[in-house]
């Protein structure tokens, strides 16, 4: 995810040398210039269109894939029961591999998330225990490359239990978009595997009900953090201060006073108001100039603020309320304490070739030891006032699975800084 | 035909002088002289800046350089135009955020010091004079080719120098800035008519523009020179390839390998610092206007200069074919090629158009030059008024002593470049300088690029500038353009004498050296944040936006 | 001009009503400012570069590529005669427009508030 211009145009500078030494040096008599041209051209456009979908990797086949055949009225049945709307949990794991046993056509079921058995039907329950690793590497392989895998050999299968009854397997991945979370398993104690098409048909079901969980996840998440901004603000800390300030101001400034006021009101206005997941970045920079001119009116020259700003940068889409945070806790974190002040700095760039948005807060102030680190990290900081890092992180997680990065480095005495690396959208 | 020739400059002239006087200001405040109230639509506005810009450089001597040196000619209008890219990256919302009144204004109050508007004061005088010289000498070769006949004793050349100057100078005083602001767009689109006028009926009558430069390009291009007092036409040398006759559609006629990019630099750099050009923005209402006007003066500018180019090379193309059976025709050529290029459009128009096309062609040059005129006028009276009279000479002044004050510096520049186009009668100059009028212009350029552009962008875009490295910039910038241009008769204009003719690619770079050193060492103003908000912010924009709004909803709701 | 305050009236936020707008409202933050000039800097330099880039390119080509002199484009234009003569203006407009439409965009999102549009331009899906 790293910046991809620079291997971008040097592939570019090759291109045209090897086009040019092909057309005009090799060749005898040289090719015509404009054929010369438009070959050019025409490789370039084609390397600047394919890099970014190269440097994003090959795209998987999606693991929800349709399965006409006899069995489809009865797994449209089971479909519209299917218990695993509340998420990926233990019981609602074993509901469903109770739904699905006599439909599937083997002799024991089970489902797996990434770490565990969650939920065992049939022979070979009695070592195949709720709880455990799975523990064949067949299924450590669906959760790596995300595709149904066929087991017909008992040794393939891989059991480190002699006695096992099961012979033969089919395994599906349960996968919310293209994030494996699990594993349905089907097995039989003959050589025969069970119907391919069948398991694999249930598993897209159920992955389509894990992803609906998941929104519903990921919607009182927002909710949360909406509710944890607000929270945070209203707080002593945040809410008292600026209103001690505009009251000292009020007498000595009024006009600053006013401005003041109107400011603290944009602030709520802003928290309160939003309510999709995701906003052009020039919504939240007007949130974090709002909070940070109110933070500067009250810490005076004390305050000193950076932004550094792309252009593109203003219309990317970025999750709601994700950046005021970061800037939030460098400011209480880093800098209240610090005598006299430093400078928090916003970074915000695009690099259009690996579509990435990366978003950088840094503050030269105290740094935090390694245990506020950790207790920000692991979200008990919102009980500090801040909006907890991890609130942050679920939210990302919930939005693009796999393809962000938040890194924060702080050293004890030397500052902090919070780096943000997402998708662009 | 003298008498229908003179009857219709006549009548333009009462026609501009009327527009001037019907829409003049009303009430004699300063900033309606100068700024016309400051609120004007943003196409009107780059109209009204085209007419300013496009002086006899562009309408006549544009079209006369391609018709002498074919494709490097093309590079005066390249640079004419490309000047407005920097313009609209660095100058112009900033310009018009800050600015009031005048280039000199701007800088004094940006750096806090009355010696940087001394100092600006003189250098847009400079140049001022320098684009009014030509513009001058513009209009006289124009009255002696349109009306040939002199009035009261003078030559044909000095009357139209005389009577151009006089009437503009009339409607500058009279008219202040709304006058012409308008009359400037007028002019413009007067300006634009003529040339696509021109186009279509050169077009029309089957000319082909790619078959034009094919032909013209087979032979080795030829100019008439005076060879022992006769008139013979000279192949022209490729000056990129010495000893090679030069060829109409290929480079080498005009340029060695340095002179095209000295002259695109001089052209693009100078722009920024013209100070008739300049004082337009701030008649714009936002620093956002001031850009979006910008990008409509680069359209206009753009479709303007590709006729022109268009007719430079339908002119080479079709003079020589219609000499035959024109006797007219072959008292101003030698072999087919015009002797003074600057004829081009001039001819082109009465050949196809007889001497109606001839009398609307010169009313075009005519009012281009009276347009130009009038900006740098206008421009001047601003700086000696606002910030001479005003600031030192009298600073109790009342307004009207200002406004007035304003109109006899009017009086004294015009007459002044008056004098010095009669002094410089073209036709000795025009063996070293094929197109005298673009070439002087060229030096205003010069100067402006090398003093006023690199100091501007400078306080514009680095707080750290300060008062004393603004003065040092200019004055190097200034002596350096001055001098390296005064060098080049003596040391002719190949190789080394390209970069003399259009100095500023020299001479900026020193100039902002020279800035920044001296800057390094003193110490900046001490209030910089607070003028950076001013240059830098849209809150005014925004206030006069919502005022905007509100005004407009406050009419809206009367009509209800 | 302080006064004027308190004739606006506060509307609660959820009301989907925004206070009247006061013209004395309007003021620039020195950090904001220094934000805008920054980012539009990084505008206005990219866009010179790009325009430096091509008109010197093209006395460059002229001196080194032949066919930039030699080659027949529309009926018997040279490539730098047709630049010359069309392209080049074209290329100014174009950039121009570019770059005052991007500085423009970015003053309007950088400084002052955004102007307050209906809720759903918010959240709008990637």
């Amino acid at each position: 995810m790293r910046n991809g211009s620079l291997p971008l145009a040097f592939a570019v500078v090759l291109t045209w040398g090897f086009v040019y030494l092909v057309t005009q040096i090799f060749p005898d008599p040289p090719l015509e210039v404009e054929a010369t041209v438009l070959i050019g051209v025409g490789i370039t456009l084609v390397l600047t269109v394919g890099y970014p979908s190269a440097l994003r990797g090959p795209r998987q086949a999606g693991p929800v894939r349709r399965s006409p055949g006899r069995q489809g009225r009865t797994i449209a049945a089971v479909g519209r029961s299917m218990p695993l709307r509340s998420g990926l949990t233990t019981e609602a794991a074993h509901r469903a591999v109770r739904l699905l046993h006599p439909v599937l056509g083997g002799d024991s079921v089970a489902i797996t998330d990434r770490e565990q058995v969650l939920a065992f039907l049939g022979p070979g329950s009695d070592h195949h225990t709720v709880g455990d690793r799975p523990q064949t590497e067949s299924s450590a392989r669906v959760l790596a490359k995300g595709k149904t895998v066929v087991v017909r050999d008992r040794s393939k299968l891989g059991c480190p239990d002699p006695d096992c009854p099961l012979h033969s397997a089919v395994i599906a991945p349960l996968a919310i978009g293209k994030r494996v979370v699990g594993t349905l398993k089907v097995y039989r104690v003959d050589e025969i595997p069970p119907p391919r098409d069948v398991v694999e048909g249930l598993a897209g079901i159920m992955s389509l009900h894990l992803e609906l969980a998941e929104l519903d996840h990921e919607r009182k998440l927002a909710v949360d953090a909406k509710l944890d901004a607000l929270r945070a603000q209203i707080n002593p800390h945040f809410l008292f201060n600026t209103l001690n300030t505009i009251a000292s101001k009020a007498r000595t400034d009024p006009e600053e006073a006013r401005r003041l006021l109107l400011r603290l009101s944009d602030f709520f206005r802003y928290a309160v108001r939003q309510d999709g997941h995701l906003v052009e970045f020039g919504q939240e920079y007007f949130f974090v100039r709002t909070y940070l001119s109110l933070e500067q009116a009250r810490y005076g020259d004390r305050l000193r603020v950076r932004y550094d700003v792309d252009p593109q940068v203003l219309t990317a889409h970025v999750p709601v309320l994700t950046i005021q945070p970061l800037v939030e806790n460098a400011v209480k974190h880093g800098l209240s304490d610090k005598v006299d002040g430093g400078t928090v700095t916003l970074k915000a760039r695009v690099d259009p070739l690996t579509r990435t948005t990366s978003i950088r807060v840094t503050d030269d102030g105290i740094g935090m030891s390694a245990e506020l680190l950790e207790q920000l990290t692991s979200g008990d900081g919102a009980a500090d006032g801040g909006v907890g890092l991890r609130n942050i992180s679920q939210r990302l997680q919930a939005l693009y699975g796999e393809r962000y990065r938040l890194d924060i480095q702080s050293d004890y005495g030397n500052g902090t800084v919070v780096d943000l690396r997402i998708p662009l959208g | 035909m003298i008498a229908a020739s003179l009857a219709v400059l006549a009548g333009l002239l009462v026609a501009v002088l009327v527009a001037g006087l019907v829409l003049r200001p009303r009430g004699a405040s300063t900033l309606e002289f100068y700024l016309a109230g400051r609120r004007v639509g943003v196409v009107t506005n780059a109209c009204a800046i085209c007419g300013d810009y496009f002086s006899a450089a562009s309408f006549l001597g544009v079209a006369a350089a391609v018709y002498v040196s074919g494709l490097d000619g093309v590079w005066y209008a390249t640079g004419f135009a490309a000047g407005f890219v920097p313009v609209l990256l660095f100058v112009a919302a900033p310009l018009r955020r800050f600015g009031e009144f005048s280039i000199p204004d701007f800088l004094g109050r940006r750096l806090g010091s009355e010696g940087v508007r001394l100092a600006a004061v003189t250098v847009v005088q400079l140049v001022i004079l320098s684009y009014l010289v030509p513009q001058a000498v513009g209009s006289g070769l124009t009255w002696e080719l349109l009306v040939g006949e002199g009035v009261a004793g003078l030559s044909p050349y000095a009357t139209g120098v005389v009577v151009s100057t006089v009437a503009i100078a009339a409607l500058v005083v009279v008219g202040g800035m709304r006058g012409t602001t308008w009359t400037q767009a007028v002019q413009f689109l007067l300006l634009l008519a003529v040339f696509i006028w021109l186009a279509i009926v050169v077009l029309g009558s089957g000319f082909s523009y790619p078959d034009a430069v094919a032909r013209l390009t087979e032979n080795p291009l030829t100019n008439p020179a005076e060879v022992n007092g006769n008139w013979q036409l000279e192949v022209e040398e490729n000056r990129l390839d010495s000893g090679e006759p030069a060829f109409f559609g290929h480079p080498g006629g005009r340029y060695g390998p340095l002179g095209q990019i000295t002259l695109v630099v001089t052209l693009v750099l100078g722009t920024a610092g013209l100070p008739h050009v300049m004082n337009r923005y701030f008649t714009s209402p936002t620093g956002t206007a001031a850009r979006m006007t910008t990008v409509w003066v680069l359209g206009f500018a753009g479709v303007f200069y590709a006729l022109a180019v268009l007719l430079g090379t339908a002119a080479r193309s079709l003079v020589s074919e219609a000499v035959a059976d024109r006797p007219w025709l072959a008292d101003l050529t030698v072999d087919g090629v015009l002797r003074v290029p600057e004829h081009a459009p001039l001819v082109l128009g009465r050949i196809y158009g007889g001497e109606a096309g001839l009398a609307v062609v010169a009313i075009g040059a005519l009012v281009a030059v009276l347009s130009t005129i009038a900006g740098l006028l206008l421009a001047s009276a601003a700086s000696w008024g606002h910030d001479v009279y005003e600031r030192h000479i009298n600073p109790g002044a009342s307004q009207r002593q200002a406004v007035w004050a304003g109109r006899s510096a009017v009086l004294v520049v015009a007459a002044l470049s008056a004098t010095l186009a009669l002094l410089l009668r073209p036709q000795t100059l025009t063996a070293l300088f094929p197109s005298i009028v673009a070439t002087m212009v060229t030096w205003a350029f010069a100067l402006a690029g090398s003093a006023l552009a690199p100091v501007f962008v400078l306080a514009i875009w680095w707080r750290r500038t300060t008062a004393p490295g603004a003065v040092a910039g200019m004055v190097t910038g200034a002596l350096t353009a001055i001098g390296l241009v005064a060098l080049a008769p003596s040391v002719g204009d190949r190789g080394i004498g390209e970069i003399l003719l259009a100095p500023t690619i020299v001479a900026a770079p020193l100039a902002t050296v020279v800035t920044v050193l001296v800057s390094l060492r003193t110490t900046p103003p001490a209030d910089v944040e607070r003028l950076w908000l001013k240059l830098h912010g849209t809150a005014a924009d925004r206030r006069a936006v919502r005022l905007a709004r509100l005004t407009i909803a406050g009419v809206d709701g009367k009509k209800r | 001009m302080a006064s004027s305050g308190a004739d606006t009236p506060w509307t609660d936020p959820d009301e989907g009503d925004r206070r009247v707008p006061d013209v004395g409202d309007e003021y620039d933050m020195p950090a904001d400012v220094d934000a805008a000039f920054r980012t539009v800097r990084r505008v206005a330099v990219g866009h010179f570069v790009v325009f430096l880039g091509v008109v010197v390119a093209v006395p460059i080509l002229t001196l080194t590529v032949d066919w930039w002199s030699e080659g027949r484009l529309i009926g018997g234009m040279t490539p730098s005669f047709v630049m010359a003569a069309v392209g080049l203006y074209v290329f100014f407009f174009l950039i121009a427009a570019g770059a005052a439409t991007l500085s423009n965009a970015v003053e309007d999102r950088m400084l002052g508030s955004p102007e307050q549009e209906p809720p759903d331009r918010d959240g709008a899906e990637p």
